[in-house]
């Protein structure tokens, strides 16, 4: 299933490849001192390996293995005297079993010291990773749930989880991928290049021309592997999606016996999901086996040349600088042999290093890019630069010529004029759809309008922080949402810090105290997903306790009685009335023993309010309110 | 643990041995289907380490015969080389060094080109991945290595990776199949985010185990036993202590490890449960985004997730620790062994018994010894991690399902032929906590009737309809239809013949006409047509941009509560079922919609039994008879005329206050 919210390319340029990977940099550098110093802990380790072994081959190949003397640096890393080790001819044979024995300790030495300190560079390694990824991770959570609903409605669910988990792994990878192991593997390549060429420069040019053929073979595979990997992700998503909202909507499927047909899809996406990654993988591994055969390649071809070299008995290249790195011989041996394969082997093992880091590269580019595509999403609602605080003393609620439509085309709201009083419950009430909940959604800023202004005391609502409105408007929803938890805790859900009194008096007020007291542990019973074990009666109520526990200045009611019974209804509406003194109160509702317990009344219809006034003075008018009036107690 | 992460169902976490055993022979059991694959992987190691035996004694050939110009007698007489190189070194005997070199070089090119250096360094294709289980399943779904490289190595891990995703498909199909047909009381349990971390990040794990415990530990046996058996017979005559050093290294590997077992297994249960509870928090986040928002709830839920998120990389991070502590231990024991080694080989070199070209021979064989014995060692620690998500897997696969609810699940058609008579007999229902939800409910409904269930909110209104469908059960009495008891009657066969629309819509993120579909997937746009009108949807649907193939968003999104409860209801109607449940039908419509949908109603279905649950007297009036339940008991039945008439009754009282209200 195409998700609607990819609207990013299927394919990144170069520059684009740069752009993500610069994206990245906020979350990087937020770490960038520890990265600092696992970067220069670990060149250090490489380099001192990189030493040891070019000494190490010296050792234990001519001194050990042919009875040449050693060098004066050697000597003194194991503690020999120079006189019988470095100025003689020849090594007897229990001075080569002497050197053998201290080389043996001094390696061990050495190679516990490196290891040890290695495993902890790497749990350094994984702790500062994940750091990054946690900064990545809740920014994303963050930006999506403060995205608007146009937004959401848009997107799915499942689509954003794996855009959070999945494709926001990939920042982790980028530290190590990109920079890290680049850089080590870059300055080891340069490095094993410059000593190989000290050997021979025929060494150098052979080792220049395969990795010019190795970068050609990874720059024409890169386009291969994104759109693989972008399908890829893209397929995975798509099963995610499926996943979450099978669990989402299970009632429905169960309730119409469309398990098989749902595990059918489930089937098909699963299996679209494991074909795009299996051909990503696939290609992934041929430029592998590419690679790393071209480079046997080099190294075969420099083994014959080398070994000429030993047949004729040549000199050294660059024989004068080698003994800088504690070489002690000039002439083409067995050692120089060996020491020169072994730069080359390094050479290889780093080249194919970089391009499989060339390879996660690719698809850490499109994963990245899914991840900051969500990062990228500007809420449509933003504070204002210069936040005007909330009014202290609250006079009343203003919309005034607000123009709304989810679609420009098609305009909820036109030309809504509303106001709503301190001190009075005002009623909202209209057919379904006519748009009330609409407008409900931009007194809490859910959206802005497109024309005209909400107001409160006369200050737009844009000129107030978001966090700052929302804070003084509660609202229970006509849908129940109730989070798995426990009573008290969905209670307190919009204010962490109310007292248990306040939940108490709050749950008082919807009447909701005598059921949640009869629930096994009262209120710390544990609600289930979406608030099961409560009927929709009860989650009702629990719902608007939730709004009352805000004790805020401004409450909106949307439908909050239709599902309770005449009884319940009738006592919560007159609690409500009681506790609504000095606060605006908005209700939203169809039925009629509701509205006429408001104060004033506005009816909404064709996008507009169409009438307003109290219960009598819109009877008497014989107007739409009266209409609606007369169908409710023909029924009733 | 478990409040840690608030799981409901699956409390009892701890895995003993014993259990992780029973786990794994399981977990063998999805390999079966995939033996032929299996049996081809098996075939091509078997290829890659023969082809691979000889590769060492080339490097040999190259440093004595061709560095050290030591001359090839035929058939390397003399020399300490394996049989199978007799051959090769016939062939080679009497060049001089530099041909030697160059046959050899070209010999190796081409065995590169098939199998690489086979062994030196495994082929594989993973992709970079996060910190944390759940970013590291996509490279288990895909799991897979060679021993070789070369173009044998790329059909060998070409044929891994689709063995184990053949298994994870196997897995995660039967596992999300079982999953959505747990019963309504286990899913209301069950967080949807822990759902879609055991079918997306647990079930992978399973390939692993079938991989782990057979394959890689035969692929491991073959090249220890080749390897040793190579010493024993090139060195065993000359340097038995080599012999000896390799056998002993790989059996101390495996005992310095496997102590750790215990604890990787604890760390990686941890980090799995506390992996569902992150992606629980994303998921509720999202799924409730508008709630979110306009409770003012943004902040705290992103605070839930990152303390659930650093949570989950806490415990990652141990899990890592872990592994890290093992790797540590094997790369000690090895340099004990490499250390002794060498000695053996250089003290050999110097006395003369070996040469300079037998020193990467035996390195080799010591190093291909050391990353399998590493290797061995690993096993049982990896799979650790995967008995934890095993474990996971497994329990839900086991969980109750709904067909096995069914205490006979007899194939006894539904009654059809005759008309309908649904009787509830004494039916009570206690939840598994014990709370009583109905006792003692008795009554009768017909085709073509409507049954308005009425009560004060918290009655048992909702548990009573659902049991119609076999959502619930009861636990007292018995449901019949047509004098069948539901017990007895195949749930699917049930559901297609009772449509139940929710208080609480239920639409998925698609098309208009693919929720319709849901209900009945053959529908045509007449049909769908026709049950939008009734249920007043169709002037909506219509006026939406692309008609019936507009999507609706998350949740249904874009509509109204009123619209997205009109689109369930003609999702109901769709079905054509001759029970039709409305649990709540109107609660968001206004009274003029209410009435022409109720209107409707009664005019499209003759032969139907409606079942409505409505607290709205213009509702309830219409219904033939009303069955009144207050605290779990049905308290009244009749029509609305013989219930009013009852002075005192409680239906008569309900009514009272409704007409107060609206007078």
């Amino acid at each position: 299933m195409e998700q609607p919210s990819d609207f990013d390319a299927l394919r990144l340029d170069l520059k684009g490849l740069g752009r993500v990977y610069v994206a990245t940099w906020p979350y990087i550098f937020a770490q960038i001192w520890h990265f600092l110093a696992l970067l220069v802990l670990n060149l250090a380790l490489l380099g001192f390996g990189t030493a040891v072994a070019f000494l190490g081959f010296d050792v234990l190949l001519d001194s050990v293995g042919r009875a040449e003397p050693l060098s004066g640096a050697q000597a003194s890393v194991m503690w020999l005297p120079d006189a019988d080790y470095v100025e003689v001819e020849s090594l007897g044979d229990s001075a080569r079993f002497e050197v053998l024995f201290r080389f043996l300790i001094v390696s061990a030495v050495i190679i516990v010291t490196t290891t040890s300190v290695f495993t902890l560079l790497t749990m350094y390694k994984v702790w500062i990773l994940q750091r990054v990824n946690q900064d990545l991770r809740v920014a994303m959570v963050r930006n999506a749930e403060d995205l608007s609903l146009r937004f959401h409605s848009r997107t799915s669910a499942g689509d954003g989880i794996y855009r959070v988990f999945q494709d926001s792994a990939m920042v982790t990878a980028v530290v190590d991928h990109v920079v890290v192991q680049p850089i080590i593997a870059i300055s080891m390549i340069v490095v094993q290049l410059a000593v190989a060429s000290l050997f021979s420069p025929y060494f150098a040019f052979l080792m220049l021309v395969a990795s010019a053929a190795v970068v050609a073979m990874a720059l024409a595979l890169a386009p291969r592997l994104q759109t693989w990997s972008r399908a890829a992700r893209r397929a995975n998503a798509a099963l995610f999606t499926r996943v979450q909202e099978t669990f989402q909507g299970i009632q429905a499927i169960k309730a119409y016996g469309f398990e098989d047909a749902n595990f059918g899809r489930f089937r098909s996406e699963s299996t679209a999901a494991l074909d795009t990654a299996f051909t990503l993988r696939r290609d992934f591994a041929a430029l592998k086996v590419a690679v790393s055969y071209l480079l046997a390649l080099l190294v075969f071809v420099t083994d014959y040349i080398a070994t000429r070299f030993v047949l004729a008995e040549g000199a050294v290249f660059g024989a004068s600088l080698l003994v800088l790195f504690g070489m002690s011989v000039t002439q083409w041996t067995v050692a120089v042999h060996q020491a020169r394969r072994s730069r080359i082997d390094a050479f290889a093992l780093h080249f194919e290093e970089l391009a499989r880091v060339w390879c996660f590269a690719q698809d850490m580019a499109v994963g990245l890019d899914r991840a900051f595509w969500l990062l990228a999403q500007r809420p449509e609602v933003s504070d204002p630069d210069e936040p005007v605080p909330f009014p202290a003393v609250l006079e009343g609620v203003r919309f005034t010529s607000v123009r709304f439509g989810y679609a420009p085309e098609a305009p909820v709201l036109a030309d809504f004029e509303f106001a709503a009083r301190t001190g009075e419950v005002t009623a909202l009430v209209g057919e379904s759809g006519a748009g009330k909940s609409t407008a409900m959604a931009l007194l809490m800023r859910l959206f802005d309008p497109d024309a005209g202004n909400v107001a409160i005391d006369g200050v737009d609502l844009r000129s107030v922080r978001v966090a700052d409105l929302r804070g003084h408007v509660a609202i229970a929803l006509q849908e129940n949402v109730l989070f798995p938890t426990s009573i008290a805790d969905n209670l307190r859900y919009a204010t962490a810090g109310a007292t248990d009194a306040q939940v108490r008096k709050a749950a008082d007020v919807a009447c909701a105290t005598p059921f949640i007291e009869e629930l096994p542990d009262g209120f710390e019973t544990v609600l289930g997903v979406g608030g099961a074990l409560l009927s929709t009666g009860q989650k009702q109520r629990v719902s608007i306790a939730r709004a009352l526990v805000r004790d805020a200045p401004i409450l909106v009611l949307d439908e909050p009685t239709a599902s309770l019974d005449a009884d319940t209804e009738r006592r919560v509406l007159a609690n409500l009335k009681s506790w609504a003194v000095g606060r605006v109160v908005i209700v939203i509702t169809h039925r009629l023993s509701t509205i006429r317990t408001a104060d004033r009344i506005a009816v909404l219809a064709d996008g507009g309010v169409v009438e307003s006034g109290t219960h009598d003075e819109l009877v008497a008018r014989r107007g739409r309110y009266h209409d609606l009036v007369a169908t409710s107690e023909s029924h009733d | 643990m478990t409040e840690r992460y608030h799981d409901r169902l699956d409390v009892r976490t701890t895995l003993a041995t014993g259990d992780v055993m029973a786990l794994f022979r399981r977990a063998l059991g999805y390999l079966w289907p995939q033996r032929r694959l299996f049996a081809a992987r098996a075939g091509l190691m078997v290829l890659i380490y023969g082809l691979g035996l000889p590769l060492p004694w080339f490097l040999k050939i190259l440093i004595d015969h061709g560095v050290m110009q030591q001359p090839i007698p035929p058939g390397g007489e003399g020399l300490l080389y394996p049989f199978f190189m007799t051959g090769y070194l016939d062939s080679a005997s009497g060049l001089d060094p530099l041909a030697v070199t160059l046959y050899a070089l070209v010999v190796l090119a081409v065995v590169f080109l098939f199998v690489g250096y086979s062994g030196n360094t495994l082929l594989e294709a993973n992709l970079a991945e996060g910190a944390d289980v759940a970013t590291r399943s996509e490279n288990k779904i895909s799991a897979g290595f060679s021993a070789a490289h070369g173009l044998v190595g790329l059909l060998d891990l070409c044929l891994a990776i689709r063995l184990s995703q053949r298994i994870t498909h196997h897995v995660r199909g039967e596992l999300f199949s079982r999953l959505s047909r747990q019963p309504l009381t286990s899913v209301n349990l069950q967080r949807s985010g822990d759902a879609i971390f055991r079918v997306l990040h647990d079930a992978p794990s399973i390939a692993g185990i079938c991989y782990a415990l057979t394959l890689n530990p035969l692929a491991m046996i073959v090249s220890v036993g080749a390897n040793l058996w190579v010493l024993t017979v090139v060195y065993g005559g000359v340097a038995p202590e080599l012999v000896w050093i390799g056998f002993s290294a790989v059996g101390l590997t495996l005992l310095a490890t496997s102590p750790l077992a215990r604890w990787a297994r604890h760390a990686s249960q941890a980090s799995r449960a506390s992996g569902s509870a992150t992606t629980d928090e994303v998921e509720e986040g999202l799924k409730n985004v508008a709630a979110v928002q306009s409770l003012g709830g943004s902040d705290r839920q992103r605070a839930q997730f990152a303390v659930a998120s650093r949570e989950s990389f806490r415990q990652s991070l141990l899990l890592v620790w872990v592994v890290n502590v093992v790797e540590w231990i094997a790369e000690h024991v090895h340099l004990v062994f490499a250390t002794a080694g060498f000695w053996v080989i250089f003290a050999g070199i110097i006395r003369g018994e070996l040469t300079l070209g037998d020193i990467p021979v035996v390195l080799r064989m010591y190093s291909l010894l050391y990353e399998t014995s590493m290797q061995f060692g690993r096993i049982w620690i990896d799979q650790q991690d995967n008995a934890a998500a095993a474990r996971r897997v497994f329990f839900s696969m086991d969980h109750e399902a709904e067909q096995s609810a069914a205490s006979r699940p007899a194939k006894i058609p539904l009654p059809g032929a005759d008309p309908l008579t649904l009787r509830f007999e004494g039916v009570g229902f206690r939840y598994p906590d014990g709370r009583r939800a109905l006792a003692g409910v008795s009554f009768e409904a017909r085709a073509a009737q409507t049954l308005a269930i009425v009560g004060p909110s918290g009655a048992g209104k909702t548990t009573l309809a659902q049991m119609i469908p076999k959502f619930l059960h009861p636990t007292e009495g018995r449901i019949t239809l047509n004098g069948v008891d539901l017990a007895e009657l195949d749930t699917t066969a049930v559901r297609r013949d009772v449509a139940y629309v929710f208080q609480e819509h239920q639409l998925l993120t698609d098309t208009v006409a693919a929720n319709l579909r849901i209900a009945s997937p053959d529908a045509t746009a007449a049909e769908m047509e026709s049950a939008c009108r009734v249920a007043g949807a169709l002037d909506f649907v219509r006026a939406m941009p692309e008609g019936f193939e507009s999507r609706i968003g998350r949740g249904g999104g874009a509509l109204s509560t009123g619209q997205k409860q009109r689109l369930s209801i003609a999702r109901g109607l769709l079905r054509g079922a001759p029970i039709l449940i409305l649990d709540e039908p109107t609660a968001a419509l206004d009274p003029d919609t209410e009435r022409a949908l109720m209107d409707a109603l009664s005019a499209s279905g003759q032969d139907r039994l409606t079942i409505v649950i409505a607290h709205r007297l213009s509702t309830i009036e219409r219904a033939d008879r009303i069955v009144f339940v207050d605290q779990g008991r049905v308290v009244e039945t009749g029509n609305h005329d013989e219930l009013l008439a009852k002075p005192g009754g409680a239906y008569r009282r309900f009514v009272d206050l409704q007409v107060a209200g609206t007078a």
